[in-house]
């Protein structure tokens, strides 16, 4: 159909079924030259180098979905690129056989991935709703009257999962809870966990520490340098996230309520919290973060102690009555 | 990096892969069967199954010919809806998940084990085990959730629904009100670790959320629950509804703030940018909630109107600072 524009799916989609039918690979040129999308494109009179440029959105676009691109180099070494050929292996494009899901099974991973319907990630869970419908089992829960949601609205969220996934090093201005001016960080990002209801970067600094992040403190785009990072030494994440945990209920703090508010109930409700009387002893993760939570509850509570959180709970009240004065 | 051009463009092409092997599948399947299957207007597999029909491979000749390329029975597709293929090439299975689909299905899985009738069930556990042995290269945990041990008054929650019996419990709103509720409980819902009750409340007779951590002496009844209306869209309920009675303040903050009240922005139109920051409006249901909200963002977000939204930040701070000494 000539002077109707190829739709960028139409092309995607030929260039994958063109790369799965060679078992000897295709070079770009003859990517360029036959494949349909492209070849319309050429003939159009599209420069070269944005073919080229289209070439390599699409192919990033392609692995990026879990189809594995294969490239293969010229054996004597040489870097020109006129000679990589490029396929997809059948047997790394089919989901693997040896998964033996059942249809229960199926029907809970389609349940695992509406976890992620709001946010950030909601149209990678769309495409895993799709890949797992496929399979042609019925999907409806029978569990119904249970929605729940991770919400994935921290900006930083998605750039650093896939830095995580690439192992590439990642740069970003992080607020620390208390202060008023970013500092920027450059570090190997190893894992995302969800702890206490927030978003924590587990990483490696180029100084060889372990540092752990608030996402919701990531105050700029992170960007991502194309430089290889430190990859985590096994159980490194797990070990982190048992840290924190290990912080949580290590730590705790007496707040004296005011009986019957909101704050009483909210705090006794936290993990881990008990009470006498009108005292509320609650454990916690991050002095700051606790701090300005309490101040949230305004007169209902007085923080007793540890002096450090009676502290910043005092300068987090100073702020907002600045903030407003 | 791999960033997708547009998300559609991603979601069209996982729905040709995917639509070709559940249609070989089944041998033929309806546009309706594949719509609901697929969770698309049947509009979109239409089109689908068109673009599909009129793909595939370049062939020896490269010339795109009859041989090389998908066909339907499109008597049977324009007459009566029917989809069929009689020819098919290259793709005969599902496309595999990406390893990032599969880390978000294991933290997705991890945080549905917190739910009572989840955490208790095998096959969740087996399954959790089988991604993490099939995801095919050694996967650190790159995205975890951690959920901390929900609060008790999720079982009786829980036997009140699976027994379909009325709930009775205290409840303390964020404005500071405390009163009696006895609701028919609809459905349990969680965002991020905050767990609500979905439920017909009896004494507003209206649906209302309440949040688990702001209920208080739960009592399970024996009275059977009703029949509502609309409980059947459980899509239709969310956390805050607007209406008239809704304070609506100005929020100014800095770019640093912006992932910190991304939450609220949600309800609000997006911000706007001004020589000092960011403006918006948002609503929130009561002064109750708003000085909460801004008292524990410690100064970064300031209420500049309207006055009475300014003075009961000032009172609520005034007062808070009074309690601490």
């Amino acid at each position: 159909m000539p002077g109707q524009a190829i739709r960028p799916e139409d092309r995607l989609f030929h260039l994958i079924l063109a790369l799965m039918a060679t078992s000897t690979g295709l070079s770009k040129e003859t990517i360029v030259s036959t494949v349909r999308g492209y070849r319309e494109d050429l003939e159009a009179g599209l420069s070269p180098a944005s073919i080229d440029r289209r070439f390599e959105r699409d192919k990033d676009l392609v692995r990026d979905l879990g189809i594995p691109i294969e490239a293969i180099h010229p054996p004597d070494g040489d870097d020109d690129n006129k000679l990589t050929v490029y396929r997809i292996p059948k047997t790394d494009y089919d989901l693997p056989d040896d998964w033996e899901l059942g249809s229960q099974d199926i029907r809970l991973l389609n349940t695992a991935a509406a976890v992620w319907r709001e946010g950030s990630l909601s149209a990678e869970a769309r495409v895993t709703h799709t890949k797992l419908a496929s399979l042609g089992i019925q999907m409806d829960e029978p569990l119904i009257g249970f929605l729940p949601v991770i919400t994935a609205r921290d900006p930083a969220l998605d750039a650093l999962r896939r830095a995580v996934d690439e192992a590439v090093i990642v740069r970003f201005d992080y607020l620390t809870p208390g202060e008023q001016t970013p500092k920027t960080r450059t570090v190997s990002p190893w894992g995302i966990v969800m702890h206490e209801g927030r978003w924590h970067l587990l990483s490696h600094e180029d100084t060889g520490q372990e540092r752990t992040f608030l996402l919701r403190r990531i105050v700029s785009a992170v960007t991502t340098l194309d430089q290889s990072g430190t990859v985590a030494p096994e159980g490194a994440v797990e070990r982190m996230t048992a840290e924190l945990d290990q912080l949580y209920w290590s730590q705790t703090a007496t707040v004296d309520v005011e009986p019957g508010s909101g704050a009483e109930l909210e705090l006794v409700n936290r993990a881990g919290s008990s009470r006498t009387g009108t005292t509320v002893t609650v454990h916690y993760t991050d002095a700051k973060a606790l701090a300005a939570e309490l101040a949230g509850f305004g007169p209902q509570v007085r923080v007793v102690g540890p002096d450090e959180v009676v502290a910043f709970h005092h300068e987090v009240l100073n702020q907002v009555a600045a903030a407003h004065g | 990096m791999a960033k997708p051009t547009s998300p559609g463009t991603a979601e069209s092409l996982v729905l040709f892969l995917s639509l070709v092997p559940y249609v070989m599948d089944s041998g033929e399947v309806t546009v309706d069967e594949a719509a609901a299957q697929f969770s698309r207007d049947p509009e979109d597999i239409r089109k689908a199954v068109e673009l599909i029909a009129c793909a595939g491979i370049p062939g020896d000749s490269a010339a795109y010919l009859h041989a090389d390329l998908f066909d339907i029975d499109w008597d049977a597709f324009e007459s009566r809806g029917v989809i069929r293929f009689s020819h098919t090439v290259v793709i005969d299975q599902q496309p595999r998940l990406s390893t990032r689909e599969i880390s978000a299905l294991i933290a997705g899985l991890q945080y549905l084990a917190a739910h009572p009738r989840y955490g208790e069930r095998e096959d969740v556990q087996r399954l959790l085990g089988k991604l993490q042995a099939v995801s095919g290269r050694p996967m650190p945990a790159q995205l975890g959730i951690h959920s901390g041990s929900v609060s008790a008054s999720l079982e009786t929650i829980d036997a009140c629904l699976t027994a379909g019996t009325q709930l009775r419990f205290t409840y303390i709103n964020r404005n500071g009100e405390r009163d009696t509720r006895t609701v028919d409980p609809l459905a349990l819902e969680a965002r991020d670790d905050v767990w609500y009750l979905r439920a017909w409340c009896l004494l507003r007779e209206a649906p209302r959320m309440f949040r688990l951590d702001r209920m208080a002496e739960l009592v399970a009844l024996d009275t059977p629950v009703a029949e509502h209306p609309d409980s059947a869209d459980p899509e239709s309920w969310s956390i805050f509804t607007a209406s008239e009675s809704d304070v609506v303040a100005t929020l100014e903050f800095d770019e640093p703030a912006l992932p910190i009240v991304a939450e609220y922005l949600n309800r609000s139109k997006p911000p706007r940018k001004t020589d000092t920051g960011y403006v918006a409006q948002v609503p929130f249901a009561h002064y109750g909630s708003l000085v909460r909200f801004i008292t524990a963002q410690a100064g970064l977000v300031r209420v500049t109107a309207p006055a009475s939204a300014i003075q009961a930040v000032q009172d609520w701070v005034r007062q808070a600072q009074a309690a601490s000494g």
